[in-house]
């Protein structure tokens, strides 16, 4: 955490200006624009700017945006459930379309469906992700026309689960096809190790239909790494959902981010990037949990 | 994207000006019921929701909606007041004096009724160094003691000089009221005013609309005011959703899930004529220009006195090697075909219609009197342009394509704003033209925030942006010589004593010729590459009609706005 935040503080103070200079006008009365700058923080000295940035992280006092008036928490803790639920959504699409191609292609190695399957999933991965939903955007929209593609639902009207299911599945489709194909890879690699195991030559020895070698003692054994591999996914969901909530207009904590970097609101910015850095902090504990629960041969002291 | 003294300059665009008699011509149309919803896409949150503090084209627009003013502004040719919380005005003899004749049937949406009190709080607020208020400048001519309640239904500014009638109106009767019931409370502090809830998230309302909900980051619902007399808007609802990406709004325009968009791309509007013929388009006119401006003096010693904690004087700043010289600055001109720029990239393929005009000054052309200025536009002329380079030094000695002088090449870097496509468009064909008289010019886009740092602190060589035009004259800001936002550091004393004289006319004849002066002298130094003056579109759903998007603001007649039974859509 002391590592993101003095990087992060490094970013911001690379940043030319800041939301004084957005919020102040220049051309006013010179003594009063030194004083609100003073004020507000936007000219104390570096050391000084940087000792309250750490200040921040320690005693958890994020301090105001300087362009929205509030308190940073206020707007962390607003867009917050927004970002889980599109994060784990995404995470859950992911592991759903990249699982089972995973194994469709470890089973059938070598053949023009692995090989395909490996293009398209290399492609998808490459895409920037912002291209990627703009594409969706094109498509579902030519498929759906009816649908709510982007934003929320419609704010004078209570929506129903299936409406807001419609503006979570662009944003949460987007996210997830970028993983999946990671995720495509990294199964893919599991079960082929898997499948050249012992017991799996066993278990068809014993003459196991070929779905329950594969599905049950194969998978279940590829599928071990794959619980750490949540929490290793976690910084590119979180980074994904930056570009991906702007794109679809989502109340997210990516959106407040970008706002915070135009306007240079450096007490914003660093409380969206603690925030973030505790997120992956978290989920990657609780990843590799799950993975000791889930596999008695690794302990926590290992 | 204008920088941000664009939203500055709305702002005081959204504010109207003057005429000496007030028009009552404000009901708003009889209409049909209020039926229906408007969906507007915007791109962000309002910031702040008290006039003091204002400062985004958003937060303008939606304060505009929900407080009531003094007067109110139309524009036809020159601003126009109207009535609004003061039911006439009138100037004393000597044109030091405007009193305001003020209603006592407004009230605040939680039932506290308007008072005279509001409209001098509102100035105290502005004037407390302590609330840092952008609209200081404003009443920078009014006495100290102004505004002064004659009786509880008269108030008076008085001004300390006599200046141009139209300025000195609006600058003090286009702003919101603020309701001194909470705000005027002792215990109130005002540094603290802008993060009040009055400011953050739950303004009053003593104008046509109230704010019924803002979701963060999702949306802002206005619906008419009940307790604002005379007959009511005929929407039942105004919905602002915020959507960040352009691309996401066209898309949500074309399917019919908003229904107006400001600043759609003219190659977009051809697609949408053609594709979608329930969605009409309007144009606003020719409010934002844009041009390149050239840096007069030398950034590196600019940057020095700043690092030495001086406050800079353009006057004694050592000149910028490439563009304090008048005649590069015309040769560059001359070698840019602005007609081209408009046929290439600001024109409909679809119908030939152009949404530019060629500008050749900061005042735009939509104010009338000052329109006939007597320029006659440099032409396009590459060859004309090279002989003029080369009359001062400007040559290419080494067959590099790339003129030169004393081994120095003519190269430079223009920042422009991140993001948009007209102007990565339009900086393609620059650079092709000045290519083609030997000047090697580069483009970098930088993010809006960034981008105003790096004017305000002369950093930079040249800059490709834009104004967004005051409603009445006053080039002070952008051109007057001690201005933080001249920031080309334009200094002409027969330009500058222009601007003294023309700010406190108060002939409008006199005035308009010292304009046209003005206007024609600029011209001929050559500050900026004048390019073009954008007449924006704005794409309105065909079902609603009295769509008057107006020069002020597309919302400025939002009261008109109404929907035929038949076509109502949101019938919640």
């Amino acid at each position: 955490m002391v590592a993101v935040a003095v990087l992060t503080w490094l970013l911001v103070e690379a940043l030319p200006g800041d939301a004084c200079t957005v919020v102040i006008d220049p051309d006013g009365d010179q003594a009063t624009v030194a004083a609100m700058r003073a004020a507000m923080g936007c000219d104390a000295p570096a050391p000084v700017r940087f000792l309250i940035a750490m200040r921040s992280l320690v005693t958890l006092d994020l301090g105001m945006s300087i362009s929205k008036h509030v308190p940073v928490w206020t707007l962390l803790v607003e867009a917050l459930p927004a970002t889980v639920v599109l994060g784990l959504s995404g995470l859950v699409i992911g592991h759903a379309i990249g699982l089972p191609m995973g194994v469709a292609q470890a089973v059938r190695h070598g053949r023009p469906f692995d090989l395909g399957v490996s293009v398209a999933s290399l492609s998808v991965a490459s895409l920037p992700i912002f291209a990627l939903g703009l594409g969706l955007l094109h498509l579902g929209s030519a498929l759906f026309p009816s649908w709510p593609l982007t934003g929320s639902p419609t704010p004078w009207l209570v929506p129903t689960v299936a409406e807001r299911a419609q503006h979570l599945m662009l944003p949460a489709l987007t996210l997830g096809l970028a993983s999946a194909a990671g995720d495509a890879r990294f199964i893919r690699g599991a079960m082929l190790g898997a499948l050249r195991q012992d017991y799996v030559r066993t278990a068809r020895a014993k003459g196991l239909s070929e779905a329950r070698v594969v599905l049950v003692h194969a998978l279940r054994n590829a599928l071990l790494p794959t619980i750490a591999l949540v929490g290793l996914q976690l910084p590119g969901v979180l980074s994904g959902a930056v570009v991906c909530e702007s794109l679809f207009a989502w109340p997210g904590l990516g959106r407040v981010l970008v706002e915070a970097v135009q306007s240079g609101d450096a007490p914003v910015v660093l409380g969206v990037f603690y925030f973030f850095a505790a997120l992956v902090a978290i989920g990657g504990a609780l990843t590799e949990l799950g993975a000791a629960w889930a596999d008695p041969r690794i302990r926590l002291s290992e | 994207m204008h920088h941000r003294y664009s939203a500055a300059l709305i702002g005081l665009l959204a504010l109207g000006a003057c005429s000496t008699a007030v028009d009552d011509d404000v009901a708003p149309a009889a209409g049909p019921a209020r039926l229906d919803t408007l969906v507007v896409g915007v791109k962000m949150d309002p910031n702040d929701l008290l006039s003091p503090l204002s400062q985004s084209a958003f937060d303008l627009s939606l304060i505009d909606l929900i407080g009531a003013k003094p007067l109110k502004a139309e524009f036809d040719c020159e601003l126009r007041f109207l009535p609004d919380y003061a039911s006439s005005y009138s100037w004393s003899e000597d044109g030091k004096s405007l009193t305001l004749e003020l209603r006592e049937d407004l009230a605040w949406s939680d039932g506290a009724p308007v008072v005279p009190r509001d409209l001098s709080l509102l100035a105290e607020l502005i004037r407390d160094p302590a609330v840092g208020s952008l609209r200081a400048g404003n009443l920078a001519l009014l006495t100290p003691e102004s505004p002064v309640l004659v009786d509880p239904r008269h108030l008076r500014y008085d001004f300390t000089a006599k200046a141009d009638r139209t300025s000195m109106t609006a600058n003090t009767t286009l702003l919101q009221l603020v309701p001194s019931h909470i705000l005027g409370d002792p215990s109130v502090e005002r540094a603290a005013i802008r993060s009040h809830s009055l400011n953050t998230t739950s303004p009053l309302s003593s104008g046509r609309w109230v704010m019924t909900a803002w979701e963060k980051g999702k949306s802002v619902t206005l619906e008419p005011n009940s307790k604002y007399p005379g007959p009511p808007p005929g929407l039942a609802r105004v919905v602002f959703r915020i959507i960040p990406e352009y691309a996401a709004r066209l898309l949500e325009l074309q399917q019919g899930r908003i229904d107006l968009m400001e600043a759609v791309q003219v190659a977009d509007a051809d697609a949408l004529v053609k594709e979608h013929p329930g969605i009409k388009l309007h144009t606003r006119g020719y409010r934002a220009q844009d041009y390149v401006g050239w840096n007069s003096i030398d950034p590196a010693a600019w940057k020095a006195e700043l690092e030495a904690g001086k406050k800079p004087d353009p006057a004694k700043m050592p000149p910028h090697p490439l563009f304090a010289n008048t005649d590069v600055r015309r040769a560059l001109s001359m070698a840019v075909d602005v007609n081209r720029i408009i046929a290439d990239a600001l024109t409909s393929k679809a119908s030939g219609k152009a949404y530019a005009v060629r500008s050749v000054s900061t005042i735009t052309p939509e104010l009338c009197a000052t329109r006939e200025n007597g320029i006659t536009p440099l032409n396009y002329d590459p060859e004309g342009a090279r002989a003029e380079l080369a009359r001062a030094g400007w040559t290419d000695t080494n067959g590099d394509g790339v003129i030169d002088r004393d081994g120095v090449p003519f190269r430079f870097t223009a920042i422009m704003p991140l993001g948009s496509a007209r102007h990565l468009l339009v900086s393609a064909i620059l650079q092709e033209q000045w290519k083609a008289i030997g000047v090697d010019a580069q483009f970098e886009a930088i993010a809006g925030g960034a981008m105003g740092e790096r004017l305000r602190r002369r950093d930079f060589d040249a800059a490709f942006t834009g104004w967004s035009a005051g409603l009445w004259v006053d080039p002070t800001t952008v051109l007057g010589r001690t201005s933080e936002s001249n920031f080309f550091s334009y200094q002409n004393p027969k330009a500058q004593a222009l601007i003294d004289e023309g700010v406190r006319e108060t002939s409008p004849a006199r005035a308009n010729e010292i304009w046209n002066q003005f206007q024609r002298i600029v011209y001929d130094d050559q500050p900026y590459t004048f390019l073009y003056w954008l007449d924006e579109i704005v794409a309105v759903n065909g079902r609603f009609e009295n769509t008057d998007v107006g020069l002020i603001s597309p919302f400025n007649k939002l009261e008109r706005w109404t929907v035929a039974p038949d076509k109502v859509k949101y019938k919640q």
